[in-house]
């Protein structure tokens, strides 16, 4: 089979799916290599795709032309839409998955796909030539001739997992590490580090008491994840909610010498936002109870996933801490809870493309960047494809920026900050958060997708025309009058008087449904429409007042910095901004501004040689 | 111009003092953008009309602020129309006379008007942006930049290490825990985050507004540690203004800089006073007269006593009138501190004395500028007239003296404003946060910026997130 291969991907992760499919979709001839066909798309730690802003990159990954949208929506138990009390910026979309569903729908995706290939076995190095990717080989001795290589190696580079005082070497429980890639990259100059995470124990359903927790169950018109599907697989699953004691804390504090985080063991970084129980009852040891999550696995089994209940705790004593909690009181554990640890490589050695800084054609995606989370792997691999393929044709790359996309906030950050922990998106990241909403991905994106040819003509002349109906709407309805005795509000006794429909929908109290009845079109429209409508016209104010921060920081975001840039040569800077500029080579003046300790003195001297270099 | 350098074309105008800070002869103001003609109109009267006049040439006028229809100063404009200017922008630039206060308050006229203030070295990078500045150009302007980072540097060490950004600092850290509350309910809605601490945002916001007025109020202070106190001596004619002028120049007179009589008719010199530094002006007679000549003076004088910090009322204590030309100064002081002083006390005899000091204020001054009676008292009288309790002490109470400082906190509490408003009509929380995390950035401008990473570090520490 070895002819060679456009593009090979290493790793069946979420990454390397999206990867994988994308650069084949888009007509290079691709190889997935991975350990195990039947482990592809495996969702390591919890069943759930979403949540804040990761419900956002899933989307946006959607609009663009990626596929775990679909792969939730026609695999998903439960759809909840989160923060629904709050502002549309912040509306997240979350689903509980079908864990074996999900996996199976996603190989079956990938087996069914042209131009894409299956490998199984286990990359151990990438060789190059003249700094760029011309072979991959793996550890069966297969030597794949490539232009383009896609590493996604998950939490299998040199992976260890931690049971209590148990280490053994694998990427996931019962998987092999990769123990030979990350030396071979770190021996053509990478800098590597490592990172810890974690996952709780797997409960047996059959023995959960389930009748005395509080149910959480999912929301009815849920809009579904993708663009392209017209509904979602099943949403009859619950969820439930209990919580950690004093018993459970007495307990754990008893035995945290046993624990590999307590004893030492663990050198890694762990991620603060995904502490274990452990964790938590050290740290805040004020909290009487930790709330937990009890999430379905699927229908092919009674598996629970205690969703809040990571730990590294030997098994026997996760077992006496989970019976601790109320409903789990005879709860049987199926597979105990584990740390693991991991190599990655910092990510200031790749570009905003995902494309290493070092060799050209060799692109790095998800865990390997220091990132946590299915969909921010994701939607890296995702990016990792587009380009390999754009610089295969010859094209102009592809990147997003921080006011378009959580994908360019995830990128930039990537590029600017220096991991200390497994870095995960929340909407707090996103400075331009009230622009980067779940309702207008296709607004912000789906003209890239339909450029790559992963978007489908006809859902592309939908959204376009929505869009545009969007936009005349909020403008007619400027025009368009209603008297104030029609509105719910106080209005000083001058109950004739008459404002514009949009002036009305702008006041806090009143949405579309309270000024419907004076206008039959806004009434015609789907009730998706009519959100759309109100958002743009309620939230106007705000929505100026972001665009005006967002045209300021586009005036500095556009300046590039050329490639070799010689940073180390610089004169009239401090050393510090010196070492900082030569260790993380910011691609425009805008990400040389966000790396930590620059000042605008910094970047004043920086924009003078700039201007040299070019005249 | 290349097509390139014209995307960069900046959109807002912005201005600066373009001559060193302090007291010189003329201060240069500079206005540059594209909005530069239409603000220079508003603030300048004269007999042409700035924005209709040819590029290259300069014009006499007065700067006046048309709100109160106040006269700032007379000046010249020279203009510089696009792209024929330093930055290649439509450019006014105005000569000012030379206080620190005229300038400042000139480019706080602008800023009312549409300008924004400009960032050190701003003017440049908007010359080379603009493809103004050749190679061996710009190489001498990168070394000035550095030169101009490294000062900007000890000062914002200085400022580190001060009162002011220990408070500011205070201000953003009890900003940052309510941002950061607001951000964990936002990001982790399933989170069991308690909901008791909401109203600590309203109260915190509340607080920090309080502290901005204080702080905007003290700009005044501020500026006159800085600059130096404006003191006028004025009075009747032979009250013997000239004589404690010199009398005070004689014995006090600063040895840090002095600024020649900037107009004809008043004379201006800085004295120290307790480490203050004083602008002692001499002004011409304040008094009724038909005389063209003298009204001319007496205008100036005027002016003086509208730019002063306190006034020394001076009267002849051997004059019949005093007390009804002590009445008439007062009167014309409007709202600022005055101190009456009466002259000449060497020539009254005790009971002369008493029956003044019965019939004026219990705070006015007797003195003898001549024998250099009473003056000491005098010194004491104007520093406590500013200074409450006299003098300046260590420990006092924080300052602002920068104009940059005053247009971030304005900023900081247009937008803390905004956040109240949110939080009245019960806003959802990112709309709050939003215009929190400006008004964080605009005090951030002050002492360092704010990152995400903040609000993150802080929401981890403080509340158990994780599922």
């Amino acid at each position: 089979m070895n002819s060679g291969f456009d593009i090979v991907v290493t790793g069946g992760g979420h990454a390397g799916c999206e990867a994988a499919l994308a650069a084949a979709r888009m007509g290079c001839s691709v190889v997935l290599v991975t350990q195990d066909i039947k482990k592809i798309a495996q969702m390591s730690c919890n069943p759930s795709i979403g949540g804040l802003a990761k419900g956002q990159l899933v989307r946006e990954l959607d609009a663009l032309g990626g596929e775990m949208g679909l792969a939730i929506d026609n695999t998903g138990i439960q759809f909840r839409r989160l923060n629904l009390s709050k502002g549309p910026a912040v509306w997240s979309s979350r689903a509980q998955a079908d864990r074996l569903l999900y996996r199976k729908y996603m190989q079956d995706t990938i087996e069914r796909q042209e131009n894409l290939d299956i490998v199984e076995d286990c990359v151990a190095a990438i060789r190059t030539a003249n700094g760029r990717v011309t072979m991959v080989e793996t550890e069966g001795g297969l030597k794949i001739d490539c232009r383009a290589a896609i590493v996604t190696g998950g939490t299998f580079l040199n992976g260890l997992i931690h049971i209590g005082e148990i280490t053994q070497q694998a990427g996931r429980i019962g998987e092999d590490a990769a123990l030979h890639l990350s030396e071979q990259l770190q021996s053509l100059g990478f800098k590597a580090g490592r990172l810890k995470t974690g996952t709780p124990p797997r409960l047996d359903g059959k023995t959960i008491d389930f009748d005395v927790l509080e149910k959480q169950p999912g929301h009815d018109d849920f809009p579904p994840f993708s663009l392209r599907s017209s509904r979602v697989y099943d949403n009859s699953a619950t969820c439930w909610i209990t919580y950690t004691n004093k018993d459970t804390r007495k307990y754990i504090n008893d035995n945290l010498h046993t624990s590999a985080l307590y004893s030492g063991r663990i050198k890694g970084v762990g991620p603060r936002y995904c502490p274990s129980i452990e964790d938590k009852i050290v740290r805040f040891s004020d909290k009487p109870r930790h709330q937990l999550f009890l999430e379905p696995e699927g229908g092919g089994t009674d598996e629970i996933y205690p969703n809040g209940f990571a730990t590294s705790l030997p098994e026997d004593v996760q077992l006496r801490a989970i019976r601790t909690v109320k409903g789990l009181e005879e709860a049987d554990i199926t597979v105990p809870g584990y740390a693991v640890e991991y190599d990655f490589f910092f990510p200031y050695q790749i570009k905003p493309t995902t494309e290493t800084k070092l060799v050209e054609g060799l692109y790095f995606s998800g865990q390997i960047n220091g990132t946590s989370g299915y969909e921010e792997a994701a939607v890296q691999g995702f990016m990792s494809a587009v380009n390999a393929v754009l610089k295969l044709k010859g094209k102009p790359e592809f990147t997003l920026d921080r006011s378009q996309a959580y994908i360019g906030v995830l990128l930039d950050d990537l590029a600017t900050k220096s991991t200390e922990e497994p870095y995960r998106m929340f909407t707090s990241r996103a400075e331009y958060r009230l622009a980067l909403r779940e309702d207008n991905v296709a607004e912000r994106l789906i003209e890239y997708g339909f450029s790559f040819g992963l978007i489908p003509e006809g859902i592309y002349r939908r959204e376009t025309e929505r869009i545009e109906l969007v936009k005349r709407e909020v403008l007619r309805l400027e025009k368009v009058q209603c008297p104030i005795r029609e509105l719910p509000i106080e209005a000083n006794g001058d109950y004739n008087r008459k404002i514009s429909v949009a002036a009305a929908l702008r006041m806090p109290c009143i949405g579309v449904s309270e000024v419907e009845a004076n206008d039959k079109q806004l009434k015609s429209h789907s009730r998706g429409i009519k959100t759309d409508i109100e958002i743009k016209i309620k939230y106007k104010g705000y929505l100026d007042k972001q665009q005006r921060e967002i045209d300021k920081f586009k005036r500095l975001e556009d300046r590039p910095i050329p490639q070799g840039f010689p940073f180390m040569s610089l004169t009239g800077l401090k050393a510090e901004a010196r070492e900082k500029f030569v260790q993380f080579k910011p691609m425009s003046l805008g990400q040389a501004s966000r790396i930590s300790g620059i000042t605008p003195g910094d970047i004043s001297v920086l924009m003078v040689h700039l201007k040299r270099m070019s005249a | 111009m290349s097509s390139r350098a014209k995307n960069l074309r900046s959109n807002d105008t912005i201005a600066a003092v373009a001559t060193p800070s302090g007291v010189g002869g003329i201060h240069v103001v500079r206005l540059s953008g594209p909005d530069s003609r239409r603000i220079a109109d508003s603030i300048f009267v004269g007999r042409t009309t700035l924005s209709e006049a040819p590029s290259h040439t300069a014009h006499h006028g007065n700067i006046v602020d048309r709100s109160t229809g106040k006269l700032l100063d007379d000046v010249i404009a020279v203009l510089m129309w696009e792209p024929r200017s330093y930055t290649c922008e439509d450019t006014v630039e105005f000569s000012t006379h030379g206080s620190p206060y005229i300038s400042g308050r000139l480019i706080e006229m602008l800023i009312a008007n549409g300008a924004r203030l400009a960032e050190p070295g701003e003017f440049t990078l908007r010359a080379f942006l603009n493809g103004r500045l050749d190679l061996s150009q710009a190489e001498a302007v990168a070394d000035l930049i550095a030169a101009r980072t490294e000062s900007g540097h000890r000062i914002a060490l200085a400022q580190l290490a001060g009162n002011l950004s220990n408070l500011i600092n205070q201000l953003r850290d009890n900003l940052l825990t309510s941002l950061s509350l607001l951000e964990a309910y936002t990001d982790f809605p399933e989170e069991d985050i308690e909901l008791s601490h909401y109203q600590q945002v309203k109260t915190t916001v509340e607080l920090a507004r309080g502290e901005i007025d204080k702080l905007l109020n003290s700009f005044d202070t501020g500026r006159i540690l800085r600059d130096g106190l404006r003191v006028p001596i004025i009075g009747p004619p032979n009250s013997g203004k000239s004589s404690l002028f010199n009398y005070l120049l004689d014995h006090d007179r600063a040895i840090v800089f002095s600024e020649p009589g900037t107009t004809r008719d008043t004379i201006s010199e800085c004295i120290s006073i307790g480490g203050l530094t004083v602008q002692l002006t001499d002004t011409a007679g304040l008094h009724d007269s038909c005389d063209p000549v003298e009204n001319a003076g007496v205008e100036r004088s005027m002016k003086a006593i509208d730019r002063a910090d306190v006034l020394i009322a001076l009267v002849d204590g051997t004059s019949n009138d005093l007390v009804d030309a002590v009445a008439a100064m007062t009167k014309r002081s409007g709202n600022t501190p005055i101190l009456c002083v009466v002259n000449k006390v060497d020539l009254l005899d005790d009971s002369e004395i008493e029956a003044l000091r019965a019939s004026l204020s219990a705070k006015t001054l007797y003195i003898s500028a001549l024998r250099g009676n009473g003056i000491e008292e005098l010194r004491q009288a104007v520093l406590e007239s500013v200074f409450p309790g006299g003098g300046l002490r260590e420990d006092d109470e924080i300052r602002i003296a920068s104009i940059r400082h005053k247009a971030a906190l304005l900023n900081a509490k247009e937008q803390l404003g905004a956040v109240a408003l949110a939080l009245s009509e019960q806003r959802s929380h990112e709309f709050v946060a939003f215009d929190l995390k400006l008004a964080m950035a605009s005090l951030g401008e002050i002492t360092g910026e704010i990152t995400a990473d903040e609000v993150l570090n802080r929401i981890f520490s403080d509340f158990c997130i994780g599922k």
